[in-house]
């Protein structure tokens, strides 16, 4: 049976590790997501797993251990944040193209320069191209149920792709929450003993990994690999299916609050969609007819899906707690227009850069835009690219 | 050619290609013919060969053909005329000729 | 310490086929590390980018009989050492059969 615990994110995140059991891991301690390593290297100190820890040298070489480590046909999982990300960099790429499932836990974190150890999402926004599958959580809670599924989806066979679990540096990593667990049992019947690699290093007959492929070939490994992040679409919405039916718990491409008749609507990544709901609710009182969609799966991005969800409103603004510099709007932004386009034409649809390098956010100007979008819908007057929260 | 895991051609779609461009065929590179590199070739006089491995030694093409300790020939489908198996030959057991 | 006569009876682990220059003196020696190995042992090899990666394992064809792994080129110690730490894994799970040498 489920038991209610009081855990910080790490501590969530660590836990499930534990239950998960993996047989490899390899990791380099960044704040904020340095207690994930920490604790569970405990775990592995006191023998409660049986897993093989690496303690590396950088980053760089966490990702490369990992990537051999999962070659092996190893069950292998780290954790890093924000320029322990960027070390990563090279190695995220060729971990999933090599079509290796790894789990990697990602506490957001703003990338230097300057330096920052604050919540945003410019390491993962970074990484949205690298073809690893990304799954961001609110809460604690949400954390640890995307770990848990992270296992089964990247090692489904139709998709054999690295995952990482996005959650919030210090507001979600850090802050004590009440969640529910699994049992230790219930884990293990859930993701399995053993992962059940179609080819590996060892165990099986001898294999070539990782060739010079030149434009004969190379182009053929890509599509297939495109074709891989494709078909996650329907195995995380399995995997999902069968998580709800262990826990009761829902998880889709993205969670829609108040959206049925919703004509503003906010579209937003992790624990601000905790503030914006609550500024839902309180405009909501007052009779205004405003929603909210807080992206759980941003690759593969649920482009057909948000579309749908979006065709009824009037206005829509897109929150981005990253900044693209691409002097067109921040990369959420740029996909929920993009997803829109010919599917659900003739909307508002505004972008605001918020709470970088940890600003806060608050109710206050949640509710500025919500306002914002009103406006646009009666006057027709708004402007597109919004910085929200920074000194004017 | 020896029977292989995997068939790919340069026509070999992406349907039917590796995932991540593994190579399921351990040691499939002797189907891929090097011979033709060459502009001259080592020729072996058995009579003058005191089998003494030396040339199997520097082979780098694993050309030269060892069998119970004896030097049975050479792999003129791999052999890539370096050389370097004329060069340390002590016993005049190998020339080196321009391919005709 | 066996002799070449010996030596010239262990397995061959690594094939022609390779495009490594003619005469080029890496093929040879790649040939001698892995006469280190006996018979019945498996290896792993893990390949920095180099001459000899790129030109031993092309796809689709490699020179490699042992399983070959190539990820980048500063890092090949790195990607073994998780090589390593999966094999001690899965023999400590006891889901694993088999020796190896990395």
């Amino acid at each position: 049976m489920a038991k209610r615990v009081s855990l910080s994110g790490n501590e969530a995140v660590a836990f499930g590790m534990k239950q998960i059991n993996p047989d490899v891991v390899a990791a380099f301690p960044i704040t904020p997501s340095t207690e994930v390593p920490q604790y569970f290297s405990q775990f592995v100190a006191n023998g409660e797993v049986d897993t093989e820890f690496v303690a590396v040298e950088s980053e760089h070489s966490a990702m490369s251990a990992c990537i051999g480590a999962a070659a092996a046909g190893g069950r292998v999982m780290t954790a890093t944040a924000s320029a322990g990300l960027a070390l990563m960099w090279e190695m995220l790429y060729v971990g999933a193209s090599m079509r290796l499932p790894m789990v990697l836990a990602v506490t957001n974190r703003a990338l230097s320069g300057p330096i920052n150890i604050h919540n945003d999402h410019s390491d993962t926004m970074g990484a949205r191209d690298s073809g690893w599958i990304q799954l961001y959580g609110e809460s604690a809670q949400e954390a640890y149920d995307n770990l848990i599924q992270a296992i089964r989806i990247g090692e489904h066979k139709d998709v054999q792709l690295p995952v990482m679990v996005c959650y919030d540096g210090f507001i979600t990593s850090h802050a004590v929450e009440n969640l529910e667990m699994l049992d230790d049992e219930e884990v293990k019947k859930f993701v399995g003993v053993k992962r059940e690699a179609p080819f590996a290093l060892i165990g099986q007959d001898p294999v070539s990994m990782g060739p010079l492929d030149l434009p004969n070939h190379y182009f053929e490994h890509k599509r297939l690999q495109a074709e891989a992040m494709k078909n996650a679409k329907k195995v995380i919405l399995e995997i999902a299916a069968e998580y709800e039916k262990l826990t009761g718990r829902k998880y889709g491409f993205f969670e829609e609050y108040k959206m049925e008749d919703a004509e503003a609507a906010i579209v937003v990544i992790n624990s601000t969609a905790g503030t914006a709901k609550f500024v839902v609710d309180n405009l909501r009182a007052q009779g205004k007819k405003v929603g909210l969609i807080k992206i759980r799966v941003f690759r593969p991005f649920p482009a057909e899906e948000l579309a749908e969800a979006l065709k009824n409103v009037k206005a829509v603004a897109v929150m981005d707690k990253a900044d693209s510099f691409s002097a067109a709007g921040g990369p959420l932004f740029a996909e929920v227009r993009s997803a829109m386009y010919g599917r659900a034409d003739g909307k508002i649809v505004t972008n605001y850069i918020y709470g970088l390098g940890g600003r806060d956010v608050t109710t206050t100007q949640i509710e500025k835009v919500y306002a914002d979008l009103f406006n646009a819908i009666e006057t027709g007057k708004y402007e597109v690219y919004n910085y929200l929260g920074v000194r004017e | 050619m020896n029977n292989r895991k995997m068939n790919i051609t340069p026509n070999t779609t992406w349907k039917e290609t590796t995932p991540g461009g593994v190579i399921l065929d351990a040691g499939n590179a002797e189907d891929f013919k090097t011979g033709d590199w060459r502009a001259m070739r080592p020729v072996w006089h058995e009579d003058k060969c005191k089998h003494c491995l030396l040339c199997w030694v520097v082979c780098p093409d694993n050309s030269i053909l060892v069998e119970d300790g004896k030097i049975k020939g050479f792999d003129y489908d791999h052999c890539k005329g370096c050389g370097v198996c004329t060069k340390q030959c002590k016993f005049g057991a190998l020339d080196f000729v321009p391919e005709e | 310490m066996p002799n070449l006569k010996e030596l010239s009876k262990k397995k061959v682990r690594f094939t022609g086929g390779h495009r490594m220059c003619a005469g080029c003196g890496a093929p040879m020696v790649v040939n001698w590390i892995l006469k280190a190995l006996d018979d019945d042992e498996r290896a792993v090899i893990s390949n920095a980018t180099g001459c000899l990666e790129v030109s031993t394992c092309l796809y689709p064809y490699t020179s490699w009989k042992d399983s070959w792994v190539h990820t980048a080129f500063e890092n090949a110690a790195a990607t073994c050492s998780g090589t390593e730490a999966a094999f001690k894994a899965l023999k400590k799970k006891d889901l694993l059969m088999e020796s190896i040498s990395s």
